[in-house]
């Protein structure tokens, strides 16, 4: 009885070590998570997918925009709940209505959206791709959907011309993370980035209530086919996720009536 | 501190060289990589989705040494790495031609847990 005991409590603690070891507190989600990717590894694989996307997109030059984009980004940054990388903020010359984040913080708006949004408004889309940084739903997303030694490969090429994979299978590597985020993230992490986005906008200074008439702007933009066009095909769930941050919202700001 | 530090540094390298003969290795998709003197396997597991292996090893020594020993390692032997110590821990992703591996080193008491992932 007594060895039966002792056996137990030792598995207890050999469990207690090997979940302490696998998992790290995240501070953005509020939970511990499995999350092998370093914080360098997903800033080079960021850059390694960064270099394909500005071969398809061109960046906007305009300093106005470049500057206004920069400046609400910043504040975003500052009080976000992952402050180990640099986040970078920059506006793409497309028409589509659409923002994304790349692993490791490089964020783009493009330039058909952030010409319908007021700055609270652009403060929440810039702040639900930061919310997807700092929960590292991204990184989840990659090591939940790639083999492991793909996402390693994405990263040396990232840092190095020796990959470690041929070229070919670092090309196919990062369609498969363009493909991972244009399919969007769970409804879980959408619910997720859109808390995060409220509250860092409250906390830097912009109206939380910007969520709100972004999200319907977007849709009035979008038309008829919104589901399955720009923002709301990688960002899906758009009336529910109007009806959760309403809910939200208050909480944030402490002003329940 | 740093001296204390230092010094045990030196007196753990030095015994991993006198147990040199009894050395144990890890086999990482060929590429030899070499354990600390008395690590323990304590978890062996194939993820899913990811199709990584984890492969997780107790360690009577601080985490400080360990790391230290890994550094020395990787740097003499030409190793690509990237990361360093984070919020969980020593957390690098390494290569060395084609073999690449996640090494992260945590504290577990005053004992130290190496977690490989490739």
């Amino acid at each position: 009885m007594v060895k039966r005991l002792v056996g137990f409590v030792f598995c207890l603690c050999v469990m207690c070590i090997l979940s302490g070891c696998a998992t790290l507190y995240n501070s953005a989600t509020g939970r511990s998570e499995v999350i092998w990717v370093n914080s360098q590894t997903e800033v080079s694989i960021g850059q390694s997918v960064q270099k394909e996307l500005l071969k398809k997109h061109a960046l906007v030059y305009d300093p106005l925009l470049k500057e206004r984009v920069e400046s609400v980004g910043r504040k975003l940054a500052a009080v976000s709940d992952r402050k180990d990388i640099s986040y970078y903020f920059a506006v793409l010359a497309d028409k589509e209505l659409n923002a994304l984040a790349l692993p490791g913080g490089f964020i783009y708006i493009y330039q058909g959206l952030i010409k319908v949004l007021n700055d609270d408004e652009l403060a929440y889309v810039l702040g639900h791709e930061v919310g997807h940084v700092a929960a590292r739903h991204i990184a989840k997303k990659l090591q939940a959907n790639m083999t492991y030694q793909l996402v390693l490969g994405l990263a040396f090429a990232g840092i190095s011309s020796s990959t470690g994979l041929d070229t070919s299978a670092i090309a196919q590597g990062i369609d498969t993370v363009f493909n991972l985020i244009e399919l969007g993230y769970s409804r879980q992490d959408e619910y997720e980035a859109d808390r995060l986005a409220a509250k860092y906008a409250f906390k830097s200074g912009f109206n939380p209530n910007g969520s709100l008439s972004a999200l319907e702007k977007i849709k009035n933009e979008e038309g008829p086919n919104w589901s399955v066009l720009g923002y709301f095909r990688s960002h899906p769930y758009a009336d529910e996720r109007i009806n959760a941050l309403k809910a939200y919202i208050p909480l944030v700001t402490g002003k329940n009536n | 501190m740093p001296k204390k530090v230092s010094f045990l540094t030196v007196i753990f390298l030095l015994s991993l060289n006198l147990f040199v003969y009894a050395q144990q290795e890890l086999d990482i998709l060929g590429q030899k990589i070499p354990l600390p003197p008395g690590a323990v396997e304590v978890e062996k597991s194939m993820s899913r989705g990811s199709n990584a292996r984890i492969v997780i090893y107790n360690i009577d020594e601080p985490p400080a040494l360990v790391v230290e020993y890994y550094r020395q390692f990787f740097s003499n032997n030409q190793f690509m790495v990237i990361g360093g110590q984070d919020a969980g821990g020593y957390n690098v992703s390494v290569k060395k031609d084609k073999v690449m591996f996640t090494l992260r080193i945590s504290p577990s008491g005053q004992n130290s847990l190496l977690q490989f992932i490739w």
